[in-house]
């Protein structure tokens, strides 16, 4: 291993689906394939096909069949299934590869609601693998377990509405898929990261430099970065900088150039300048497909299958071709 | 969009076709040029930074011809003598290597946090 780094992750908040985490010591590179990889490359289980019996529904058959393909389903056992395009054990589709949902609705009264709840999945009996495929009703708030009192447990997601009279009956078949193919297969709703500010000044030598005055015309010019501690009178930088929200802008920059000469020090020790990032603050939501860390679980153990499959062509590769390429 | 490409080519390697495809670049010494099927900017720009990192790396760049065109192109020169050969396979291995132990170290720290997680919880 002549270069290979060693990087370390610390999860600042963790729920269900959200979680909040610092990977540390590795490249921009690196931060952004597992940002790339967890929306795209992760699989779940998703509807894919609808055979559409009865729709005397205001929705036209496709919009309806988009909707139901964009309904959440528990993944947590994802890796047990095959693709259906590679499957083994069928020319077409099995419960080894896919999983059968029922929705047949017929609205008796004024209006109904058609909701995901609605969706009885009709394989749960063949294997408890199929079982574990359900839709995600609810996706929540922090802490909060869905309930019937604070009625997020009875809502799901919603289909359709229809009126008196009309009826809604299909059979949908979901299987397994990546975001790659269609947004719906992406178990992650937002995953983005950020590094630290880019341009920060050494705090330090400037409040043993510059004067109560300069302090004062420094922090006017700082786009609300900085800001004097009325107690100390020195230079803090703000919560919104710290927390990489806004940044130092140029007339700032310029600003301290001039006052740090003005008192005869050298601009180039304050200003810290990172161009080379070296920690990243991910935050990641789930649709509720898979639990936040088997997000990244998945994600981490993606990579490196791809990695250690392009080792391996890397290595036949060169065995078959070993006269033609030296 | 009658003539729009299924969205599963970007996924599905096609039968007869090699994953890599290795070339050696005969105008330039110790250089090669890999093309990598069905896989996108994640990959190439892990690999190029990794293989950066080689102090015995020249040269590594990839690019993405086509956005229909579902590989990438990488392209390394390795510094390299008779003393000690190091050819840009040798480079591209060393650097998969590298990153997949990453990976497997990431992977290893985040169950390790994980626990930590649940301890704080309880």
């Amino acid at each position: 291993m002549p270069n290979a780094r060693t990087p370390s992750i610390h999860i600042n908040r963790q729920t269900f689906n959200e979680m909040d985490f610092i990977i540390k010591d590795t490249d921009t590179s690196v931060a952004n394939a597992i940002r790339r990889v967890a929306i795209a490359e992760v699989p779940t289980m998703a509807i894919d096909l609808i055979h559409m019996q009865v729709n005397t529904s205001s929705l036209h058959d496709e919009v309806l069949a988009h909707r139901l393909g964009l309904v959440p389903l528990t993944s947590h056992r994802v890796d047990e299934f095959e693709y259906t395009r590679d499957c083994p054990y069928c020319s077409d589709h099995c419960s080894h590869c896919s999983v059968t949902f029922d929705l047949d609705v017929q609205c008796t009264e004024e209006a109904l609601t058609v909701t995901s709840q609605d969706l009885v999945n009709t394989s749960a009996l063949e294997s408890q693998l199929a079982a574990s495929v359900q839709p995600v009703h609810f996706s929540g708030e922090y802490n909060s377990t869905p309930s019937e009192e604070n009625g997020l447990a009875s809502n799901g997601i919603v289909l359709a509405k229809l009126a008196k009279g009309q009826r809604i009956r299909l059979t949908a078949i979901a299987k397994k898929g990546v975001g790659k193919e269609h947004a719906k297969w992406s178990p992650v709703c937002t995953i983005s990261y950020k590094t630290d500010p880019t341009v920060q000044f050494d705090l330090n030598i400037l409040n043993t430099l510059l004067s109560d005055e300069a302090k004062r015309a420094l922090v006017k010019s700082s786009d609300e970065c900085l800001a004097i501690d009325p107690k100390s009178n020195q230079l803090v930088y703000e919560t919104a900088f710290t927390l990489g929200r806004i940044s130092l802008p140029l007339d700032c920059v310029k600003k301290m150039t001039l006052l740090v000469l003005e008192g005869l020090g050298d601009p180039t020790q304050v200003l810290e300048y990172n161009n080379d990032p070296h920690q990243f603050y991910f935050s990641l939501e789930t649709t509720g497909a898979l639990s936040s860390e088997d997000v990244l679980r998945h994600t981490f153990r993606v990579i490196q299958t791809k990695l250690n499959q392009l080792s391996a062509h890397l290595q036949s590769t060169v065995q078959e071709n070993l006269n033609t390429l030296f | 969009m009658a003539n729009a490409p299924d969205r599963f080519e970007a996924v599905v390697l096609p039968d007869g076709v090699a994953k890599l495809e290795y070339q050696k670049d005969t105008k330039v010494p110790n250089s090669a040029i890999v093309k990598i099927e069905r896989e996108d900017h994640t990959i190439g720009n892990l690999l190029r930074m990794q293989l950066l990192r080689d102090p015995k790396v020249i040269f590594a760049a990839y690019r993405a011809p086509h956005p229909l065109q579902y590989h990438i192109v990488v392209r390394v020169q390795t510094k390299s003598s008779d003393m000690e050969p190091y050819t840009p396979v040798d480079a591209l291995a060393n650097a998969l290597n590298d990153l997949s132990t990453e990976m497997s170290l990431l992977s290893e720290r985040l169950e390790e946090e994980i626990q930590k997680q649940q301890f704080r919880m309880v």
